[in-house]
């Protein structure tokens, strides 16, 4: 090495290939061999540290990554297990809510039956009852004006003598009686 | 019957026997009280105080002029004087009664058309008395409602024979 330094150095303008001292190139490779050493037994491993504990940052982070894509695919999982289940659960209400409507419309043509068939009877019942009432009123009309006419004719045949066989035929009853 | 009309009807039983008419004064009392019982407008005159007394009494003066004797007047004025004018028919009612218990009778009221001869009066009171085993004071009334016939009631007993119930049964059968 120092020989091909020297053979550098003997090729430059003061006759060496260095432009300086050779005593620099003595001094300079011996701070590089310091540095050297330094960053061979100082740096690197810091380095070495810093790449491992970069790696196992890496891993972690990758683990960390599995794991929530772990988690999140079983939140996808779960998620569709749910929306199925909601499904279903929509499907069960929907069928019900029609099961109800229908119901509901068939009870409420049965009610609407039950109050058409009501009105017809009590419709049914009036005109009778209408019907009873109209011919007791011309009965009871025809007795009224048959018994007036019947009063008027007992009235203006009814002299002193009707009268007085009327009392007579009265208190004789009376003593029969007794 | 209220203490009022009782304490009238004993006052006046004691004047038609203080007269000696109680029958005939009870009679012609009870005739009255029933025209006013039946005539409304009467009744509303002989109850107005808005009328004065003497009015009033003038009134039933005109009426019985004539048709009653003085003490019965007497009594009518009496109680039209008092303001009881529209109470005579109660208070003759009391009266009668009160004079048919004092001679162990009971009061019936007959309505006819048309009056009763004395011997229909006494053959319809005897025959009464052999229909219900007690002695009775006949009081007539005319009423021409019953058109024909005649009508006893005697206490809740009531004897109709008048053509109107007769033409009430008609119309009921038809």
């Amino acid at each position: 090495m120092l020989g091909l330094l020297h053979l550098i150095a003997a090729e430059g303008p003061n006759g060496r290939f260095i432009p300086s001292d050779v005593k620099e190139l003595y001094w300079g490779g011996a701070a590089f061999l310091i540095i050297l050493y330094f960053i061979v037994t100082k740096a690197v491993p810091l380095a070495r540290k810093a790449l491992e504990k970069g790696q196992q940052d890496a891993v972690a982070d990758a683990t960390a990554a599995e794991q929530a894509l772990a988690d999140a695919q079983a939140r996808i999982a779960e998620a569709s297990a749910e929306l199925g289940d909601a499904d279903a659960e929509s499907e069960r209400i929907i069928a019900e809510a029609h099961e109800a409507a229908q119901q509901l419309v068939n009870d409420s043509a049965e009610r609407t039956q039950q109050l058409v068939d009501d009105m017809w009877a009590r419709a049914q019942n009036d005109v009778e009852s209408m019907k009873a009432q109209a011919v007791a009123d011309i009965q009871a009309e025809v007795a009224a004006q048959a018994v007036g006419a019947a009063e008027e004719v007992v009235r203006s045949s009814l002299d002193a003598s009707g009268q007085n066989d009327l009392i007579e035929s009265y208190i004789s009853g009376l003593g029969a009686s007794s | 019957m209220s203490d009022r009309v009782a304490g009238y009807a004993e006052a006046m039983l004691a004047v038609a026997r203080a007269e000696g008419d109680v029958e005939a004064i009870s009679d012609e009392l009870y005739a009255v009280g029933r025209a006013v019982d039946t005539n409304d407008d009467l009744r509303t005159t002989l109850s107005d105080a808005r009328i004065p007394a003497e009015r009033r009494i003038q009134i039933m003066d005109d009426l019985l002029e004539g048709r009653a004797r003085q003490a019965t007047k007497g009594l009518v004025s009496m109680v039209v004087g008092a303001g009881r004018g529209g109470d005579l028919g109660k208070i003759a009612t009391a009266l009668s009664e009160m004079a048919a218990r004092s001679q162990d009778k009971q009061v019936a009221t007959v309505r006819s058309a048309v009056a009763l001869s004395d011997d229909q009066r006494d053959r319809l009171t005897a025959a009464l008395r052999a229909k219900l085993g007690t002695d009775v004071d006949v009081k007539v009334i005319q009423d021409p409602s019953v058109v024909g016939g005649l009508v006893t009631t005697v206490g809740d007993t009531v004897i109709d024979g008048s053509v109107r119930s007769r033409l009430s049964r008609l119309r009921e059968t038809l």
